[in-house]
């Protein structure tokens, strides 16, 4: 496939690495990188799942009259958010500290029914499936013998912001959950009304 | 003692004077309230007039002419009123030159009375300056010499201040308010100095009830806000402290985290990062009109015809014979080809066949043979005999013989294709 062709095969979905060897042909990278680039798009390799991609190289821009094919809503950003936390950042951040329990192995994909507990009440009536099958479509999410796992698209968020952001919630979380910890156990041990 | 106020209008049916339009009664704020009928509240408005003039003392006339928010009429009234109640008395010294009106001022109580009603018309007293208010309502109530319950009274109050900060507290904890917390510990801090320097007020030994409680809630509020304080800090000395912030979380931490997280703050989590794949369906016209003449050039499908109907054989069920009937039949017939093997009737088809064919045979040698009526026309002969096994073994084998009965002569072979009979049919050649 020439440099025009794989650009085709991009910019309709990602593609297997082992499927495409021209592009690790270092011309033929560079010729296509330059290609996507010329319509807002950028080459993007996704180490996990050994596959290459095409993805949009910056913010989409608010058009009034814009009707994307896929449109990310608050749902889909959170059920992603939920995915990426469970099946990339913890992973990553055990790995990084190189804390791996056996006893607690990081999952490699979610139960549809645990994130339905988690979040499915809370996505102002977006159906949970729809979500899913949104997601698993774009490749950010594979859906597999009735599972969620990591599709290629996923490890495109493991940028240092994104885990910056994530690791601050994450400590805020500690902290608070800490302090109400101590809060009730000042209330239970000194409390104005213990003496009472 | 305070003259109690009057309560109702001087003359008996009139009407309460009302502030002529366009001018403003000094606010009393909350207090107005608690003074309950609009008489009462403007004579307190009067007397926070009149404390706030220049001079201490001044005539009846200038007095009127200050309550700009009244009637003329009624102003004198309220005045009279006022001098009544001895709340307005003699400067005793002449206001002017010799000729000049009669000073009058304020009573030493009414005095006190305007300036305390001047802090209670506050709108609204700040959170942080409460129980320093509180305090200097205690330092009031001491230095009036009033009884024990009146100086504890603000105590209490005080106490209930930093409860509700506390209560405050945790509620920002609980709610995750985290960003409200910083200015809730800053309040913390000052109620919390302002209550110990109302602890050393009332002398510092906690001898009263009032004053343990105080203390007590003052810890309980300074441990809570030394520890929202450090946790937020996050300079580690909470890392004493059991607490797990900035640790890697565990999968059910995690869980517990998206649960309590709202939807919009988990979004916002990868929406920066997010970069969407373009989303090109690989579908040209051509593509699609060439699916499409594939699709139409397909052989029309054909209707296959349904099977003409058939009658199907019917057999009765008489026709089926006994199996044993048949054994019998079959052991005559074998006797009358001479010296026969029963193993060419058993032996064949299935296990289960062959042993129903020799169950069978058995069957019919027990009723109709010799141990029987006697009646079947064949007999039985069982031979023992070896038989060649592999290479070089060999086994004993049972070999069951069917010949003619013994009353038959033996050499006589019973005719050509003679049909064997039912048993029990009483022809001559079967019968004993």
């Amino acid at each position: 496939m020439n440099a025009a062709e794989l650009c085709r095969v991009l910019l309709v979905g990602s593609v297997a690495a082992a499927d495409v060897p021209e592009l690790g042909e270092p011309e033929t990278r560079e010729a296509v990188r330059r290609r996507l680039a010329d319509t807002g798009c950028e080459l993007a390799y996704a180490p996990r799942s050994e596959r290459w991609l095409a993805r949009l190289d910056g913010p989409l821009p608010e058009l009034d009259g814009h009707e994307p094919v896929l449109a990310v809503g608050t749902a889909e950003l959170a059920v992603l958010a939920t995915c990426w936390l469970h099946l990339r950042f913890l992973p990553e951040e055990r790995a990084r500290s190189g804390e791996a329990p056996d006893d607690q192995p990081a999952a490699s994909f979610i139960d549809p029914d645990d994130l339905a507990e988690l979040l499915g009440a809370r996505l102002s009536g977006v159906a949970l499936p729809g979500v899913l099958e949104r997601l698993g479509r774009a490749g950010y999410l594979t859906l597999r013998e009735g599972q969620v796992e990591a599709g290629p698209l996923l490890d495109t968020l493991d940028e240092p912001g994104a885990v910056e952001r994530a690791r601050a919630l994450v400590a805020r979380h500690q902290r608070l959950a800490h302090l109400r910890q101590r809060a009730a156990d000042l209330d239970a041990d000194g409390g104005p009304d213990a003496e009472d | 003692m305070w003259p109690e106020p009057a309560g109702e209008p001087p003359q008996a049916g009139a009407a309460t004077p009302t502030p002529s339009a366009g001018r403003a009664v000094p606010s009393l704020g909350p207090f107005a309230e608690l003074l309950g009928q609009p008489y009462q509240r403007l004579k307190v408005a009067v007397l926070r007039e009149l404390a706030g003039l220049e001079r201490p003392s001044w005539p009846l006339a200038e007095a009127e002419r200050a309550l700009t928010w009244l009637e003329p009429v009624t102003a004198t009234r309220l005045l009279s009123e006022l001098r009544a109640d001895g709340l307005l008395v003699e400067a005793g010294r002449p206001a002017g030159a010799p000729g000049e009106p009669t000073a009058w001022r304020l009573s030493d109580e009414a005095q006190l009375v305007a300036a305390v009603c001047a802090i209670l018309a506050a709108p609204r007293i700040a959170p942080e300056r409460a129980i320093k208010v509180l305090g200097a309502a205690m330092a009031l109530a001491r230095a009036a010499g009033t009884d024990e319950r009146a100086t504890y009274g603000p105590f209490v109050a005080a106490t209930s201040v930093l409860e509700r900060h506390l209560d405050t507290m945790v509620r920002l904890i609980d709610e995750g308010a985290e960003d409200a917390l910083p200015g809730a510990i800053r309040l913390a801090r000052t109620l919390l100095a302002d209550m110990r320097e109302l602890l050393e007020q009332a002398g510092g030994g906690q001898t009263h009830p009032a004053e343990r409680r105080a203390a007590l809630t003052g810890d309980h509020l300074q441990t809570l806000t030394d520890e929202v304080e450090a946790g937020l800090a996050g300079d580690g000395r909470d890392r004493d402290a059991a607490s797990r912030a900035g640790q890697i979380p565990s999968a059910e931490e995690l869980r517990e985290l998206i649960a309590a997280t709202d939807v919009a703050t988990l979004a916002e989590l990868v929406a920066a990062p997010l970069q969407l794949p373009p989303a090109i369906p690989p579908v040209r016209a051509g593509t699609a009109l060439a699916a499409l003449d594939e699709h139409l050039g397909r052989p029309e499908p054909v209707v296959v015809p349904l099977p003409e109907p058939t009658l199907l054989p019917i057999e009765s069920p008489e026709v089926v014979p006994d199996f044993v009937l048949l054994a019998a039949d079959v052991m005559t017939w074998l006797a009358g080809l001479g010296e026969s093997d029963l193993a060419k009737w058993v032996v064949g088809g299935t296990w289960a066949e062959a042993t129903a064919r020799m169950a069978a045979a058995v069957e019919a040698w027990s009723r109709w043979g010799p141990a029987g009526d006697g009646s079947l026309a064949a007999e039985l002969v069982p031979r023992a005999r070896f038989e060649v096994v592999g290479h070089d073994e060999v086994g004993v084998v049972s070999v069951t013989t069917v010949r003619a009965p013994a009353t038959r002569t033996s050499g006589d072979p019973p005719p050509e294709g003679q049909q064997p009979a039912p048993v029990g049919a009483g022809s001559d050649e079967t019968s004993p």
